[in-house]
């Protein structure tokens, strides 16, 4: 991946003018319990996400969101379908292999504990490249320290950080080590507005500026407008997406789906 | 409450089994000391009062000797039906086989109607006056069946041929008893021999008490009646005594072990209420009490603490059973006893486990009270910060260290066992209440190392000075455990060395073997040399000289050979030309001093030497070259040699005074008869006290597991999100190995230094009014203390294999999970 720090590059196109596809969903389920009890989460979701493209799966509580971005990001098993990031399809791989995976192709932000409670705040964010005894590339360290504001608080212990300090962290350790998809799980979730504007202002950023492609799950109209794309779920299957969201269009889509 | 207490008792299970564990191990240590205890002494009173079954009055000698004619005058009692006078007579036995007769006791045998009498394992009792029974051991020992004959001598030369026609029951006597034959052979083999007591049966309808008085009455004021019962109750005391002993010291280490168990159990009650702080605010949410909810955890402890002490009383008797049968099956040197189940042996450690484990949760109890009804409704809180140190403690603690080490300086300059005592364990209880400082301390200390490794090592150190506190408790109950046994095998070590200087002092020679009128074989430095355990062997000669007002035997040694055999190189350095090595009582009968010239005079010959104390040799040492020029012609007297340390010094000996056959009367002496008795008893008091104090150092491995899985547990998200960013399986549990190993490492290391310290200390302490000089060797058993590191090192990475796979189970999605 090319890294691109100035100018606008929406969804960088290929030469045959097709996005090409970062990670895709085929007919995925996923089925909690067993025979009368049984619960299908996901229930044959077919989905993809451009590289380059930041994107929000909305719906409401119950609707699989959650299930659809574990499966995608190899926490979680699928019971059938596949899961494919980039050429690698996840869903046979073992643990091992999905745990290198996690460690050096996808980034993750949480809502909420993020970060390790007894490491400092640059040893959080180097996490990921360390397990995999990874160098930094210390010139996009500094580009990330540097555009998140976080320059006087690297040493700083978790506890010693605000709510909005230790997500931008959270940013940080997800971007260090490029991974080809960043899933945010509703970042903004336990952040007051400001902050939540300024997590949400720089993963679009970091889509726009640095062509990172980005997966949101968020119930918050508010920050699913920050999104190139909304891909919508109920009871576990596609239902309906947006493109361009402003909130009301995604308030008045949510409310379609009787949320 | 009773149906929640039963559902979270269900619940917690599995937590709640490694709480048992501790407490089974404990308990079972417990019941199995007290039931060995019971049976040991149960056995002696069983086996006395078999000796002295029928017997309703002894008489015993109070200050003049008893003789037949006194055993007469009682027999002439109206109430008196039988008198056995216990009469032994000291002889010496040629077995087939040996070179040189060994020591036999012969007991008389007199025919009784009511006093038990010994019974027979095959043939019968003498009744000729050359019969005689042996006891069972012994004939197996020297191989003699019945119908052999044997060649009894007096000490007075005498000597009789016997015929062996029975074996003596001696299944439960303790150690080989003696022969019997005869009184009218008794009589003939030694005349007026020892009589130890008269056993006395009244006629029937004698009450054994007014038998006793008229006894009493009439054997006079020189003898002591008393009833049987009262001297069998005399002669348990006198073998239990030994016992009791032993009992106070499993019971010591059974009381360690009960509160090491506590410790753990402690901690692992308050894992299980961290665990459950929401399930008690739901409770107190729901209207439950405070001192419901305390009731309640102290009522779960009480199950908790009855059936796993019942479990413990179990396996601790069946253990017992266990050791008991063992030791029937293989010889162990020990009296064969059989299971002896007492009352106490069972209650008392059931009662204590019980209470132990209630006093234990006390603690934990009064924590849950403290659980807010509010934290019901707050989403699972970040995991607690680091737990506060407690400034006040620490304080208390360095007052506690500080005291203890000045009273254990005291203790080593005054020699005094009780201010060591004092010092260690108030010293002790100061390194524990710091422990919360100290702990994390050497924790950060040692884990620079494995820091260096990877991300996974530093979190592990991390995680691992987290909680002070929790750290430190889990740690206290290993320190005391590997502290015990690191100060036990100091201590031991240390005793035993000076024991061994001091041996050396007074018996530099292992072993002589000397004759003095008969001519040794030209071959015995080769005889001897085979022998198996001898290492070295020096011929020493002999002369009687002439110095001063007297005649000495001089004994010329080489000195260039004399450092193989003497064990104190002073002595070696002072054999010399020119000097005469003499003891004080040769001095004294010289009139002289040391560095005095003394002239020796042997027929026509004259030296002249300067006198030098040496003890432990023979009183008067010269070197083979002076000695040569007195008597050039001087006969070998007698053969020094030096033992293996690691033989057994009773075989030797053995082997030693069955040698050279030509030898009539061929004396043995020298330190290692003495040296291979104490080395035996520092050997097993070794391996008893590492043995029951492994027990105690069990039972925090235990905690040391719990611990580790609380830790898990309260880290599930912080796991599940190293997970989710990339750590692996194996990462993880190499993580858990390294924060359980650095735990262990710390526990062993300051354990080992303490040992170290309360060792040399003890020694000092102990040994030091005893030494001539008040100065004692300090040893330093580095292989075992080696050996208490690599266990508490592997013990450390086994207690974090279960709960590493327990974390390695953890869904990676569990940290995004947002309740």
């Amino acid at each position: 991946m090319s890294l691109q720090t100035g100018g606008l590059a929406v969804g960088r196109l290929p030469q045959d003018g097709m996005p090409r596809t970062a990670i895709r969903a085929h007919e995925l389920r996923k089925v909690y319990g067993q025979g009368d009890t049984a619960v299908a989460a996901l229930d044959g979701v077919s989905v993809d996400f451009a590289v380059g493209n930041f994107t929000a799966i909305m719906g409401p509580s119950g609707s699989g969101k959650s299930t659809l971005m574990h499966c995608l990001a190899g926490l979680d098993t699928p019971t059938s379908g596949q899961v494919l990031l980039g050429e690698t399809e996840l869903t046979q791989l073992p643990d091992a292999a999905l745990t290198r995976i996690r460690r050096d192709r996808v980034g993750f932000v949480f809502q909420s504990f993020n970060l390790l409670p007894m490491l400092s705040a640059k040893d959080n964010i180097l996490l990921p490249l360390e397990l995999g005894n990874r160098k930094p590339d210390e010139q996009w360290l500094a580009t990330l320290v540097d555009v998140l504001g976080l320059q006087d608080r690297l040493t700083h212990r978790p506890s010693e950080l605000s709510g909005g300090q230790q997500q931008r962290v959270a940013v940080a350790r997800a971007l260090v080590g490029r991974p080809e998809v960043v899933f945010a799980d509703e970042p903004t979730g336990n952040l007051d507005s400001r902050s939540g504007a300024e997590v949400l202002g720089f993963l679009r950023r970091s889509v726009r500026e640095f062509g990172q492609t980005v997966v949101m799950v968020t119930h918050d109209p508010l920050a699913a407008s920050y999104a190139d794309r909304v891909v919508m779920l109920a009871d576990g299957k596609l239902a309906g997406e947006l493109r361009d969201p402003k909130p009301e269009t995604v308030l008045d889509a949510l409310r379609r789906l009787g949320a | 409450m009773r149906r929640s207490l039963l559902s979270s008792l269900r619940a917690h299970l599995g937590r709640l089994i490694a709480a048992c564990l501790a407490i089974v191990l404990g308990v079972g240590f417990g019941a199995l000391a007290m039931t060995a205890h019971a049976s040991a002494s149960h056995g002696i009173d069983e086996t006395i009062g078999v000796q002295y079954k029928g017997v309703d009055t002894f008489v015993e000698s109070r200050s003049d000797t008893i003789t037949p004619a006194l055993a007469a005058k009682v027999k002439a009692l109206p109430q008196v039906a039988e008198v056995v006078p216990k009469s032994t007579a000291y002889l010496q036995a040629t077995f087939p086989g040996l070179v040189r007769p060994v020591n036999l006791a012969i007991d008389a045998l007199y025919q009784t109607t009511q006093i038990a009498t010994p019974g027979t394992t095959s043939g019968r009792l003498p009744t000729a006056t050359d019969e005689i029974a042996l006891p069972n051991k012994l004939a197996a020992k020297h191989n003699v069946a019945v119908g052999q004959t044997l060649r009894i001598t007096s000490y007075e030369k005498k000597s009789w041929t016997v015929k062996v026609v029975g074996l003596i029951d001696d299944k439960s006597a303790f150690g080989l008893g003696a022969a019997v034959a005869t009184p009218a052979a008794l009589n003939i083999f030694e005349k007026n021999g020892w009589i130890s007591g008269i056993a006395i049966a009244g006629k029937s309808g004698t009450d054994p008490q007014s038998l006793t008085a008229a006894v009493q009455a009439a054997v006079g004021s020189s003898f002591t009646a008393m009833t049987g019962a009262d001297k069998i109750a005399a002669e348990v005391k006198d073998y239990t005594n030994g016992i009791d002993v032993l009992g106070g010291v499993f019971g010591m280490f059974a009381v360690i072990a009960l509160f090491v168990a506590c410790l753990v159990i402690s901690n692992t009650f308050t894992i299980v209420i961290a665990q459950r702080t929401r399930e008690m605010a739901l409770l107190r949410c729901v209207g439950a009490s405070k001192r419901q909810v305390f009731s309640s955890v102290l009522a779960e402890a009480t199950v908790v603490g009855v059936v796993a002490s019942a479990i413990g009383v179990v396996f601790g008797v069946a253990l017992s059973a266990l050791a008991l049968a063992l030791s029937r099956e293989f010889d162990w040197g020990i009296p064969p006893v059989s299971l002896h189940l007492g009352l106490t042996s069972i209650f008392v450690p059931l009662l204590l486990g019980t209470v132990a484990t209630i006093v234990a949760a006390v603690v934990p109890a009064r924590r849950a009270t403290k659980v807010a009804p509010l934290a019901a409704l707050r989403p699972e809180a970040a995991p607690a910060a680091a737990s506060k140190r407690g400034i006040v403690r620490l304080v208390f603690g360095f007052l506690l260290l500080a005291g203890g080490g000045a009273l254990l300086a005291g203790s080593a300059a005054q020699h005094s066992v009780i201010f060591g005592v004092a010092g260690g364990v108030i010293s002790f209880l100061g390194v524990l209440a710091i422990g919360s400082l100290l702990v994390p301390a050497l924790i950060r200390v040692l884990g620079v190392l494995p820091a260096k490794t990877g991300v996974p090592s530093r979190i592990a150190v991390a995680n691992a000075v987290r909680n002070p506190k929790r750290t430190a408790a889990t740690t206290a109950a290993l320190l005391i455990g590997v502290t015990l046994i690191s100060l036990t095998c100091v201590g031991i070590a240390s005793v035993q060395k000076t024991f061994d200087v001091s041996m050396d002092a007074q018996y530099p020679v292992d072993l002589t073997a000397t004759t003095y009128d008969e001519k040794l074989p030209a071959s015995a430095e080769q005889q001897l040399k085979e022998i198996k355990g001898i290492t070295h062997v020096v011929p020493v000669k002999k002369v009687l000289v002439k110095a001063g007002e007297n005649q000495f035997p001089v004994v010329g040694i080489d000195p260039a050979t004399a450092g193989s055999i003497i064990h104190n190189s002073q002595l070696v350095a002072d054999l010399k030309p020119g000097t005469a090595l003499v003891d004080n009582n040769t001095l004294y009968m010289l009139k002289l001093k040391e560095g005095d010239p003394v002239t020796i005079v042997s027929g026509q010959n004259k030296l002249t030497a300067t006198l030098k104390l040496g003890l432990g040799l023979e009183p008067f040492n010269l070197t083979t070259t002076d000695l040569a020029k007195l008597a050039p012609n001087a006969p070998i007297g007698s053969y020094w040699l030096a033992a293996d340390p690691n033989a057994d010094g009773a075989k030797v000996i053995d082997a030693l005074s069955q040698s050279m056959p030509s030898v009539q009367n061929l004396e043995i002496s020298g330190g290692l008869a003495k040296r291979t008795a104490y080395t035996k008893i520092f050997d097993v008091l070794l391996a008893v006290g590492i043995g029951l104090l492994g027990v105690s150092v069990l039972i925090a491995l235990v905690g040391v597991g719990n611990t580790l899985s609380l830790s898990v547990l309260e880290r599930t998200r912080e796991n599940a999100l190293l997970r989710a960013m990339g750590l692996t399986r194996r990462q993880l549990r190499s993580m858990l190995a390294i924060e359980s190993v650095l735990m262990a490492l710390v526990a062993a290391g300051l354990g080992i230094a303490l040992g170290l310290i309360y060792g040399w200390v003890g020694t000092t302490a102990l040994m030091g009014s005893q030494t001539k000089d008040g100065t004692v060797e300090y040893a330093l058993p580095i292989g075992l203390l080696i050996a208490i590191a690599a266990v508490a090192i592997v013990a450390g990475l086994l207690a974090s294999v279960l709960p590493a796979r327990r974390a390695a189970k953890v869904a990676p999605a569990g940290a995004l999970a947002t309740e």
